[in-house]
């Protein structure tokens, strides 16, 4: 593959994130690595350079100042030793030199100094320059130490001149002293005076020019040149005045006055004197007067002068170098700043690269993420390409797994809009979308002029097969009546499971009711085929209220509630019917909800009552026991039977507190009978199936029992059959209980309700009440002779009573004395009275037994 | 007849022979000795100038022995001695040697391709030194010591021209004209005193910036560093030496050499060449010479 930019630029795009952002990372730190190590290392190298220049010249300076130091040193020293040439100044000097010699090779041996010939030629030339020093103070020390070189006249001045001085007075004073023993004559005298003033005259001359020699040596005045000249003068003058006595004292001597040879001899003194005088004169008046000055000034003053200039020089170059490496540092301090300032700028635009970079690589692609996660969630599918921002293999996986994500979403959404519009056991389409599709079929149907019709369906019995045969069976069966409606339906109607055992159908395009009627006659002639289920053969039925729309009703819900009703209507003409809605159906409807309201307020307003009904021994013809019916006092309609409102109870939950109502009543009642001395009367009571089925009858016996005290012995517990096929199992328990708590146990209507044998069965029932249907017909009906015969016989072996309800002929109680049925109940001993009128009846039935 | 063809034979013979004898005489010349002054180190001049030495052994037939010294001291007590035959050093060094002690000129040094050089005045630009007269008080640093004739003597001629005496400015020396200006460019005085081409010099460009510098002033050009000859030498020798300096620029092996002893080329030179340098000097330093 031919490399190119373009090639690697693609290649690199598809490499993972991960990777990518290592490479970056381990090349940005390699790049920040050796960018910091080059810099630290040309600061370390200048740094390190500069510092050892700086610890070079350092030391080149200090010894250099030390050499400075002890050049100071000499010349003071020199200046000393000239006034007081002593050995020990004669020392020093010679111990400076020496240092001075020790600076100069410190600064030889440099490496400042080494690095430069010029200023190593300048040290060598310190070191000659030394030496040079130190045999010109040699010079200098000798010529000082010798007086007779150091200042030649002062030599002339001590030998000559003072010997000569000391001479010439001694020859004076002898002469004085001489004449002044003879001072006789005038002439004496005269000589005398001579004699002095010479005396005189020369110790002047001697004082002027010793004070002129103190001149010379820097005493007594400012203007040395003026003074000296002064004091030549006087010395002048004097000599003239001692060289005029001399004339005269020799005029005298030649007159032997005074000692002439001592005059001659003093005259040559003088003119020695004044001769070496002149010569001290012109000595001191030159300008080497002074030998250790003169050897000072042109041998020991140039070589100092030289070493000045030379250390002057050096100096020079310390400085220049020092500000030669302060101006590297501050380049170096600069370079430095530029370099952090570089370094910041660069790691600032990477820093804004790798945020552009990683904006584009990855915030901008979980960017583009999002808004497909916002789209898919608002429903908008867009294909991920177009979120594909980045190639990198993270971003692919991720959109791979967004994509794979989104697709089981959209097949979980699919399946649970499916769940949410399907039964789950049937996969019909359930109430919501029924509602869905009723609500387009009413809107085609008003735009088509056609109708919709709508059916609802219950399956009759369902809850006893439910419960009987197992929910698995109960299942099976509805999921094969839904197939037998799609069997009697086209592929356009909708066939829908509402919940339970209710199911619609929707058909759409009607154009004859009777297409409906038909409709429902076929489905309920697929009912009429059994449904196989394992073992099982089960005939099921069902009731079919049918609504039209939009002719009973042009909206969803109404048309529902239509339907719903007529279902209800159909139920009630038994099983395996269909009823179409009507208007009146409504008002029914309208006037059950009315009845609804009113039985929520009966019991607060007391408008129930309890009325009884005696239950007859047919062997001793006395009262065994009285039944306790519910009556309702409507303010309106007037007394009301509970079948006229028991429905209601129980769909209103109402039962509960209306049946604990009955058993306090009735257990009062009881009370009064036994205050009556009839406790030998039990109180039957009928319960209701709703509230046997989850132990609350329990409760509201036991609530009872307490409230009121009575013996649960005299309690009869009345139950329907209906009330057990719904849940015979939790009855069972129930009734099992109440048994235990002494209450007996009665099943009502017996023989009206399925699987009445299997009740039997019931270890609970104490007394089985033939229904009235079975009893109404005797002894008229055969059959029904025949099944209360066999109910009696039945029940007996079973250890159980039986009462015959709705006896009302005579005929009817000798049929059942002669089968020996146990007890009786109807209107031919009593109709349901008030508890006042039951205690007449025992009282009056006690009466008659006794007599 | 015998007696012509004598003559004739004598004749011929005489004149190879009286070459030939001056030719000896020539090359049986004594050796010369060649100094140079302590401008640079020993070893530097040594090498920068044996070359020449050998050059002018070569061509005069005699050996040439290059001379040098420590110090200046050194050097000038051998000028004084007439101890060199042939002797360079600087302007100054040879109208007093001249007075002094009869030295002549024969050459003068082309040096960066200038045959003159000028003394001059340094200083930073941003030193606020606008005209000489701004030095007063100030710290002149010069580029050699009170002999050096454009680093200290003709600096010196044109502050005295501005009006500045001695005891106006501080003085100080530098070892070279190149280290004054490092010097004064790092602001160890406020001018320096040096030749007038100091900042075309590579090693001066190499130290500092010669930007940052200007010339404050300058004065007249002047010749070059001179070459002379003892006084006693002959004119003929001395002719000599100054043909065979003057020709090594016709020659690569010549320009070499010049090379070596860092010199553009030599030209032939008068004593009045250097009557400038006198009328300054007196100025400066107070000697008629």
């Amino acid at each position: 593959m031919k490399f190119s930019p373009v090639s690697f630029l693609e290649w690199y795009a598809t490499i993972s994130l991960k990777q990518r952002y290592l490479n970056a990372t381990l090349l940005f730190s390699l790049i920040v690595i050796s960018v910091a190590f080059y810099g630290w290392r040309y600061v370390d190298q200048v740094s390190h350079r500069q510092l050892i220049h700086i610890e070079d010249r350092a030391d080149a300076s200090g010894a250099m100042q030390d050499a400075i130091d002890q050049i100071h040193a000499i010349e003071t020293a020199f200046q000393i030793f000239v006034n007081k040439p002593d050995k020990k100044n004669e020392q020093s000097i010679s111990n400076l030199l020496r240092l001075f010699g020790s600076s100069i090779e410190r600064l030889r041996s440099n490496k400042w100094i080494k690095q430069d010939s010029s200023l190593t030629g300048l040290v060598i030339s310190l070191g000659k320059d030394k030496i040079k020093l130190a045999d010109a103070s040699i010079r200098l020390i000798d010529v000082r130490k010798d007086g007779v070189r150091w200042i030649p006249a002062m030599y002339t001045v001590q030998t000559r001149m003072l010997e000569h001085n000391v001479l010439f007075v001694t020859e004076l004073d002898f002469n004085i002293a001489e004449v002044s023993e003879a001072l006789d004559t005038k002439n004496k005298i005269r000589v005398y005076k001579l004699l002095n003033e010479l005396r005189h005259s020369w110790d002047m001359m001697i004082g002027e020019f010793r004070l002129m020699l103190s001149i010379k040596f820097g005493a007594f005045t400012d203007d040395q040149e003026l003074g000296i000249k002064s004091r030549r003068e006087n010395v002048a003058i004097y000599m003239n005045r001692i060289d005029g006595l001399l004339v005269d004292l020799g005029a005298m001597g030649r007159r032997d006055l005074v000692d002439n040879f001592s005059i001659v001899e003093m005259r040559r003194l003088f003119y020695i004197w004044s001769d070496t005088y002149d010569s001290v004169l012109t000595s001191l008046s030159s300008e080497n007067w002074r030998n250790d000055a003169v050897v000072f000034h042109n041998e020991v003053q140039p070589v100092l002068n030289q070493i000045h200039q030379r250390a002057s020089s050096l100096q020079l170059e310390l400085s220049v170098a020092t500000a030669k490496n302060i101006t590297n540092l501050s380049i170096l301090a600069r370079d430095l700043s530029n370099f952090v300032i570089i370094l910041a700028i660069s790691i600032a635009l990477a820093s804004m690269l790798g945020y552009f970079i990683f904006q584009r690589s990855i915030i901008r692609p979980i960017h583009q993420f999002g808004l497909a996660l916002q789209s898919e969630a608002i429903g908008k599918y867009r294909t991920t390409n177009k979120y594909m921002i980045s190639k990198a293999e993270e971003f692919r996986d991720l959109m791979k797994a967004f994509d794979d994500m989104r697709e089981q979403v959209r097949t979980r959404q699919s399946h649970l809009d499916h769940m949410a519009h399907h039964d789950s056991l049937t996969l019909l389409p359930n109430r919501v979308l029924l509602r869905d599709r009723l609500g387009l079929a009413i809107s085609r149907s008003q735009r088509n002029n056609t109708d919709v019709g709508l059916m609802f369906l219950d399956l009759d019995q369902f809850k006893q097969i439910n419960d009987s045969l197992g929910h698995g069976v109960g299942d099976q069966l509805l999921k094969q009546v839904a197939t037998r409606l799609q069997e009697c339906t086209r592929d356009t109607d909708t066939v829908s499971r509402l919940g339970g055992d209710e199911f619609a159908i929707l058909i759409e395009g009607v154009t004859d009711v009777d297409q409906m009627s038909k409709m429902a006659r076929k489905i309920l002639k697929a009912f009429s085929i059994p449904f196989t289920i394992g073992n099982h053969e089960l005939h099921s039925t069902t009731s079919i209220g049918i609504a039209m729309g939009p002719s009973d009703d042009i909206t969803v819900d109404a048309l529902i509630k239509d339907a719903d009703i007529a279902m209800y209507h159909a139920k009630d003409l038994g099983r395996g019917n269909y009823k179409f809605y009507s208007g009146e159906m409504a008002a029914y409807v309208a006037e059950h909800m009315v009845m609804e309201n009113q039985l929520r307020h009966a019991l607060e307003e007391n408008e129930f009552f309890l009325v009884f009904q005696p239950v007859v021994d047919m062997k001793t013809n006395q009262i065994v026991s009285t039944e306790a019916l519910l009556r309702w006092n409507h303010p309106h309609k007037g007394v009301l039977e509970p079948g006229k409102f028991l429905s209601i109870v129980e769909e209103t939950g109402l039962i509960r507190p209306i049946t604990q109502w009955v058993l306090t009543q009735a257990s009062h009642q009881y009370n009064e009978y036994k205050k009556a001395g009839f406790e030998n009367v039990r109180m039957a009571v009928n319960l209701s199936g709703s509230i046997l089925k989850n132990n609350s009858v329990l409760d509201v016996v036991i609530n009872a029992v307490a409230q009121t005290q009575i013996d649960p012995n005299s309690l009869i517990i009345e139950i329907t059959e209906d009330t057990l096929l719904e849940d015979m199992q939790g009855a069972e328990k129930s009734l099992a209980i109440l048994k235990e708590m002494g209450m007996h146990i009665a099943l009502d209507d017996f023989g009206t309700g399925q699987s009445s044998l299997s009740h039997l069965r019931m270890g609970s029932i104490d007394i089985v009440k033939i229904d009235r249907s079975f009893i109404r017909d005797i002894p008229g009906e055969k059959n029904d002779m025949n099944l209360v015969d066999a109910i009696i016989a039945m029940s007996h072996k079973l250890q159980m009573k039986v009462v015959a309800e709705g006896v009302e002929t005579q005929e009817q109680i000798d049929f059942l004395r002669w089968h020996k049925c146990d007890a009786i109940q109807g209107y031919y001993f009593s109709k349901p009275v008030v508890g006042s009128e039951i205690i007449k009846l025992l009282l009056k039935d006690k009466m008659r037994a006794s007599g | 007849m015998r007696k012509s063809i004598a003559i004739i034979l004598l004749t011929l013979f005489w004149q190879p022979y009286a070459v030939v004898h001056a030719q000896q005489e020539v090359s049986a010349g004594p050796e010369l000795r060649l100094g140079v002054f302590p401008r640079r180190s020993s070893n530097v001049t040594q090498s920068m100038f044996k070359p020449l030495a050998d050059a002018l052994s070569q061509a005069l037939n005699r050996k040439i022995v290059l001379e040098t010294t420590y110090d200046f001291a050194s050097f000038w007590e051998k000028v004084a001695d007439n101890s060199y035959d042939i002797v360079h050093y600087n302007q100054y060094h040879y109208i007093k040697s001249h007075h002094d002690y009869g030295y002549r000129v024969i050459v003068r040094n082309v040096e960066f391709g200038h045959e003159k050089i000028a003394g001059s005045i340094l200083v930073r630009k941003d030193s606020n030194i606008e005209t000489l007269q701004d030095l007063r008080g100030k710290k002149i640093i010069f580029g050699g010591g009170h002999k050096a004739m454009m680093a200290y003597i003709m600096p010196t001629y044109l502050l005295r021209q501005a009006g500045l005496e001695k005891g106006d400015y501080f003085e100080r020396f530098a070892l070279s004209p190149p280290k004054a200006v490092v010097a004064t460019y790092f602001r160890q005085a406020v001018a320096a005193g040096a030749g007038s081409y100091l900042l075309d010099l590579p090693t001066v460009k190499k130290e500092i910036d010669t930007s940052e510098m200007k010339y404050l002033a300058t004065s007249q050009q002047m010749a070059h560093l001179p070459w002379a000859v003892n006084e006693s030498m002959s004119d003929e020798l001395a002719l000599k030496i100054r043909t065979t300096m003057v020709d090594l620029y016709n020659t690569e092996e010549g320009k070499n050499i010049l090379k070596t002893m860092r010199i553009t080329k030599l030209l032939p030179a008068n004593d009045s060449d250097f009557a400038a340098h006198r009328e300054i000097t007196k100025v400066v330093l107070g000697e008629a010479l």
